[in-house]
């Protein structure tokens, strides 16, 4: 069976239909294909066509190592008996221990956290992470700059979004860290910015900036976009 | 000439198909052409790049479409599943092909669908070697390249 050169968007139409495990074994084909699939405007067709089908988040503990493997599964692309999950094995570093927790999704990526629920050492601490399902490719969030504490414990005053601004035509996450100085119990809220046109996509990650709460609100929310239904 | 309410619709090798309007706007672009000219409704629209065995399984997946949009009743969800499963199952390579890039070009969206979700399952467990053979791609990764990629996703393999 041979061929011709099939367009470029008939590719895509094709290849958003296949599961994660051979869309990785597909970006040796080519330059063009490579792009293809690593492409964000891909990650958000393969999402808009599992639109109207549930996507999990699976959790699955291995007690002898302590470890957790956390994968995607949507109804849609295991329609086709025998089909991966959307994005299974996640390479998270998950101790079983602890809570993980889903913050939201935007064009394709999700933002989920493992919350230390039970620690021996200072050094455990919680993570944020974005996650791109059409290529499993994961970010950890760095640390606060702010000085804030790393670990937010107490989840009811601290709080995550993911969003898209459609006046920067940037995604953007923004985390509130409940914060208290000193005196005048002021909080912070630290904004981070990516854009989805990088390829590993935290690539350009960076904060933009340290607001007073009711800017922010006015500054950030009115968009409506943070979306919490995977 | 077609007669009221039909078009006719002609191949790239001189085929001619009268079919009722209302099969033949399946197609977005012949919906298009009509709407915007009325000379293309009253004789005859070329379907360029199409021929005359192509064009008559696009005809016949439009027929039953149109009908089902018409009538539930007699033409159901079901039937028309089913009708899908075996239209696809029946086409070989050559036709699959030339079929995906005729409904592509004509832009009938729920064809379309179909034959690419077809076309996904038939090459999701293949190797990227049978890949770049069926579609006629050249790989344009160094070995090294290659290697490089694979190793990020060894579970894929």
């Amino acid at each position: 069976m041979n061929m011709e050169v099939l367009p470029e968007d008939l590719i895509r139409e094709i290849l958003v239909r296949l599961p994660v495990k051979s869309l990785l074994k597909f970006c040796c084909v080519s330059k063009i294909w490579y792009d293809l699939i690593n492409s964000p405007y891909f990650a958000t067709m393969r999402l808009s066509l599992a639109k109207n089908h549930r996507v999990f988040l699976v959790k699955q503990c291995l007690s002898d190592e302590k470890k957790a493997v956390l994968s995607f599964h949507s109804d849609y692309l295991s329609s086709d008996r025998g089909t991966a999950g959307a994005a299974p094995d996640l390479k998270l570093p998950s101790t079983h221990r602890n809570r993980i927790q889903l913050y939201g999704t935007c064009n394709g990526i999700v933002c989920l956290a493992e919350l230390v629920t039970w620690s021996h050492s200072d050094s455990d601490k919680d993570k944020i992470y974005l996650c791109n399902l059409a290529t499993r490719q994961f970010l950890t969030l760095p640390p606060s700059p702010f000085g804030c504490s790393d670990k937010f414990e107490d989840v009811s005053t601290t709080s995550l979004g993911l969003g898209f601004d459609p006046s920067t035509q940037d995604d953007k996450l923004v985390k509130f860290i409940d914060y208290n100085f000193e005196e005048s119990m002021a909080r912070p809220c630290v904004e981070f910015k990516y854009t989805t046109s990088e390829q590993i996509l935290g690539e350009s990650l960076r904060v933009i900036s340290l607001v007073h709460p009711q800017l922010c609100l006015t500054t950030s929310f009115p968009h409506q976009s943070f979306s919490t239904d995977p | 000439m077609a007669s009221k309410g039909n078009l006719t619709l002609k191949s790239c090798n001189g085929k001619e198909f009268i079919v009722e309007e209302k099969v033949a706007v399946m197609s977005t672009t012949i919906k298009n052409m009509v709407d915007v000219d009325d000379s293309f409704a009253q004789g005859v629209i070329p379907i360029i790049g199409v021929d005359g065995k192509i064009l008559a399984k696009l005809i016949e997946y439009c027929k039953e479409h149109a009908e089902a949009d018409e009538d539930e009743e007699v033409k159901s969800e079901e039937y028309l599943k089913k009708f899908d499963e075996k239209f696809v199952d029946e086409l070989n390579l050559n036709d699959l092909y030339d079929l995906l890039k005729a409904s592509n070009y004509l832009e009938i969206t729920k064809l379309l669908n179909l034959l690419c979700q077809k076309v996904a399952s038939m090459i999701k467990g293949k190797k990227p070697e049978e890949i770049r053979r069926i579609f006629n791609i050249k790989n344009d990764f160094t070995p090294e390249e290659e290697e490089e990629i694979n190793r990020q996703n060894p579970w894929a393999f």
